[in-house]
């Protein structure tokens, strides 16, 4: 029982896991960096 | 062979990579798509301006699934504060995914877990299918390890019970449900 609850909880997680990441993702991520680089880079 | 030799990545540069597992902790604790997307982008703003707080050459996914945890749980102190769950709001904010491989046995589960609290979720998920070690996620969870052991024990005994009414009253009626008051909802958040 506990190995078949195991299985079916990597299922439930690996399931999202192999979904694509939406787009608003990659825009944050650029958005992000543009923010830093117009402040100078590093904070 | 010296430290100036060994070049670490920006972590920044890293956080694309992890996407998918935030994603996916994210909806193991809202079961919620919408929200579960709401709280990895605040996790990823959080992480990218303190990013200086991170110790390069530690786990970066434990890092952020830190970040992600404490993030959800601090949001529902708040909205616990602000407004008490109206009836079926649970209910209705539950994740569904439009799947159709008849597999019934799995649907059980998933429905069994979704009734489950965000704690025991979260402990099933980071000891059980993310891959982390009790130690780990005792770190993560702010808890000790034998916490950790007893939480995941008696979360298994919950699925288990909720399994066992697999008869019962309304397991399935709640999620088809769910999915029409899903469907029937824009699915944004407010900000």
């Amino acid at each position: 029982m506990k190995r078949e609850i195991e299985q079916n909880l990597k299922r439930v997680y690996d399931d999202v896991v192999g979904e694509d990441v939406p787009d608003r993702f990659k825009l944050l991520l650029a958005q992000l960096r543009e923010k830093d680089s117009r402040s100078g880079g590093h904070k | 062979m010296t430290d100036q030799e060994i070049v670490h990545p920006d972590p920044r540069d890293e956080l694309t990579n992890y996407l998918p597992s935030l994603r996916a902790f994210a909806i193991s604790l809202t079961r919620n798509v919408a929200a579960a997307d709401d709280l990895v982008q605040d996790t990823i703003v959080k992480a990218w301006t303190n990013i200086d707080k991170f110790t390069v050459g530690t786990n970066l996914q434990g890092w952020l699934f830190t970040i992600l945890r404490n993030t959800f749980y601090s949001d529902r102190r708040k909205r616990k504060r602000e407004v008490a769950d109206p009836d079926g709001a649970h209910a209705a904010s539950l994740y569904v995914r439009p799947e159709h491989d008849g597999r019934l046995a799995f649907n059980d589960f998933r429905a069994a877990f979704d009734r489950l609290s965000p704690e025991h979720r979260e402990v099933l998920i980071l000891v059980g299918a993310s891959g982390f070690s009790v130690e780990e996620a005792a770190a993560m969870m702010n808890v000790a390890p034998g916490t950790v052991k007893s939480r995941a024990s008696r979360a298994r005994k919950r699925l288990c019970d909720f399994m066992g009414m697999k008869d019962g009253e309304d397991v399935l009626g709640n999620i088809e449900g769910a999915t029409l008051a899903v469907m029937g909802r824009s699915g944004t958040q407010a900000a």
